[in-house]
């Protein structure tokens, strides 16, 4: 097990930025910098994550600083919350850095009606969502892609599933890097990676997946919720997902790989989940093309639920299918090469983006039309019960984070201390009492995913605020809530 | 009596820690740690797969031994409860597990990793703890 980085390690360096020097340990290449007021430190400290930081500032190539951010907490390897950038030119790409789950991320789906149009229909909506929106583990569509139309995803993205007819050109626009990553080439995606997500595009996945419809109960910034389409008690829907076996599968194959070649490399990391490879060698530009295929299946995966649920909501709700509009759609687990400024200059770097959300000013390059003169979107799930929100990104994220923010609340208790805190009818009941509706298979899974596990999401989010790195812009509250597990 | 297995805390993950009388009993009795850990739904029937697995020594036989059943889980949408097996020089091994159809599991395991990963003998008994990412 490892140990814990003292408190007293800790400097405070701004109001919601604290940081470890690179002198704590003589590994670091770099110091590590922590985005959390006191009470969320406290809680970051309770787990190992701060010493997953510090192992993670020990990368080569590693530039700037590497960055937690208040969500943050202990994974295996890199800790879930982080922001690590390594220079393109002679640093290292981990599979770590990313994580199993490629291209986890969050999407948001405006829609038409307010939350008194849409109430007599909820219980209605929820069902069918529940019933014909694959969830859980191995299920996934009724007719599996072919291999040939699995090559076509990987490559193509969530652009392949509006070219079958799921979905509508201005769907891309609002979908982070238009739903494809090009540097995607699926001939280094294993057989087997390929094998296990022939059958799960259009599924949610289990865990803390989930489809979730929120009201709109509170606009922090008004004119910037109406260029964006949101107003005051407006029904929303948010999903979270991302490339299931396929990501599992490749991440698997390429921690192998790395793993076994270490010592080629004069690599000696603390810790084997860090595996990495140089990104200038076969192992590192064949592991970013496989990411990238793995991403592309993961929006590809989103655009299909999100076909499915406006067929729903057309059937149902008797709405138009184009009513039913995307804000955006957000990665929260990947590895991406982007310019950053670094000491005044511009360089290169490989972002790695561990349960972190970017986060693009105005005016970015990157970003679409559709964005570019606002800024993008930030999508940041609470757990059930708890508020969501949507931010905007700034371009003090820019100099400060990689243009990176929080993706969530953040755990802070495990699955077994969960489960002997509360249980799944006990959070049904919570959840019932404060008006939202579940639909979940497995009561354990709701227990293990009880508010109670996670951070405050609203400290979360006021820190990210007060440090400039995003501004809030609506919070949303759940009416009801599908479980993958 | 010590148990075969057990789960301990770990904050997002799976941490497990097996025990076994000798190599390929730990390595039996992670299979069933693993997919009881799952809770799964069975559909009726029996499945049969042959596995191989290799590494570069017994913990990391055992990390991929553990992921070449998942890869095989959730291709195949199976759990297996009951595992042969024979190891090689401690780098590789063939395995014949058996278990059952499944329409769900409560909880998705979707790797195994080398993360605080432990494996050793001490008075005849192998004991393993792993963590594995849910």
């Amino acid at each position: 097990m490892e140990p814990n980085v003292p408190l007293s390690a800790l400097s405070r360096i701004a109001p919601c930025l604290y940081e470890i020097p690179k002198s704590f340990r003589p590994d670091m290449r770099v110091g590590a910098r922590i985005f959390a007021n006191e009470e969320i430190l406290d809680e970051i400290h309770a787990d190992r994550s701060l010493w997953q930081l510090v192992n993670t500032a020990a990368m080569p190539g590693v530039v700037g600083f590497a960055i937690a951010m208040p969500d943050i907490h202990q994974g295996y390897g890199f800790p879930i919350g982080g922001v690590v950038a390594t220079r393109a030119e002679d640093g290292a790409v981990s599979p770590g850095g990313v994580g199993y789950d490629i291209n986890c991320g969050v999407r948001a789906l405006l829609t038409p009606w307010s939350k008194t149009e849409f109430l007599p229909k909820l219980d209605g909506i929820l069902n069918a969502l529940f019933h014909e929106i694959p969830a859980g583990v191995g299920k996934g569509i009724s007719k599996p892609l072919s291999f040939e139309e699995m090559e076509k995803v990987l490559a193509r993205g969530a652009g392949q599933l509006v070219e079958w007819g799921c979905g509508y050109p201005e769907d891309l626009e609002a979908t982070e890097s238009d739903g494809r990553l090009a540097s995607a080439d699926a001939r280094f995606v294993s057989r087997r990676a390929k094998e296990r997500g022939l059958h799960q595009l259009g599924s949610l996945g289990s865990g803390n997946h989930f489809l979730e419809i929120q009201v709109v109960d509170t606009l922090y910034d008004e004119t910037l919720s109406a260029d964006w389409g949101i107003s005051k008690d407006q029904v929303i829907l948010m999903l979270h997902t991302g490339s299931r076996g396929i990501g599992h599968q490749n991440c698997t194959d390429f921690v192998r790989r790395m793993v076994q070649n270490q010592d080629r490399w004069g690599y000696a990391l603390p810790d084997k989940e860090l595996a990495c490879a140089p990104l200038d060698s076969t192992e590192g530009r064949e592991y970013l093309a496989a990411m990238a295929a793995c991403a592309n299946f993961a929006w590809a995966n989103r655009q299909m639920i999100t076909h499915r649920v406006r067929m729903i909501l057309e059937r149902i709700g008797r709405v138009d299918p184009r009513e039913i509009k995307i804000l955006y759609d957000v990665a929260h687990n990947i590895a991406k090469l982007e310019t950053h400024e670094i000491n005044h200059a511009p360089v290169e770097v490989c972002v790695h983006r561990k349960g972190a959300t970017r986060a693009f000013p105005k005016h970015h390059p990157e970003l679409s039309g559709l964005y570019r003169e606002t800024g993008q979107p930030v999508i940041i799930p609470g757990t059930m019960g708890t508020y969501s929100y949507i931010l905007g990104g700034t371009s003090a994220s820019m100099t400060q984070s990689f243009g990176t923010v929080c993706h969530g609340a953040g755990r802070r208790l495990s699955r077994s201390a969960a489960k002997r805190q509360t249980s799944g009818a006990q959070v049904r009941q919570d959840l019932k009492e404060r008006g939202t509706l579940v639909r979940c298979q497995s009561n354990q899974g709701l227990a293990e995913e009880a508010p109670c596990a996670y951070k405050d999401v609203n400290e979360v989010v006021e820190v990210v605020q007060e440090a400039g790195l995003a501004r809030k812009v609506a919070r949303l509250t759940p009416i009801g809530v599908i479980k993958g597990g | 009596m010590k148990r075969k297995f057990e789960s301990l805390d770990q904050t997002a993950d799976l941490r497990l820690r097996v025990r076994g009388g000798s190599p390929e009993d730990l390595f039996q009795n992670a299979v069933r740690a693993v997919f009881t850990a799952m809770k799964p739904r069975k559909t009726a029937g029996r499945v049969r797969r042959r596995l191989k697995a290799d590494g570069l020594g017994l913990e990391d036989l055992f990390v991929n031994f553990l992921n070449e059943l998942l890869t095989n889980a959730d291709t195949h949408q199976e759990c297996y409860d009951k595992a042969r097996i024979k190891i090689i020089k401690d780098r590789r091994l063939v395995a014949q597990v058996s278990g059952f159809g499944v329409l769900g599991v409560g909880l998705q395991i979707k790797a195994a990793t080398h993360h605080d990963l432990a494996l050793g003998e001490k008075d005849g008994c192998y004991e393993a703890t792993v963590v594995l990412d849910v």
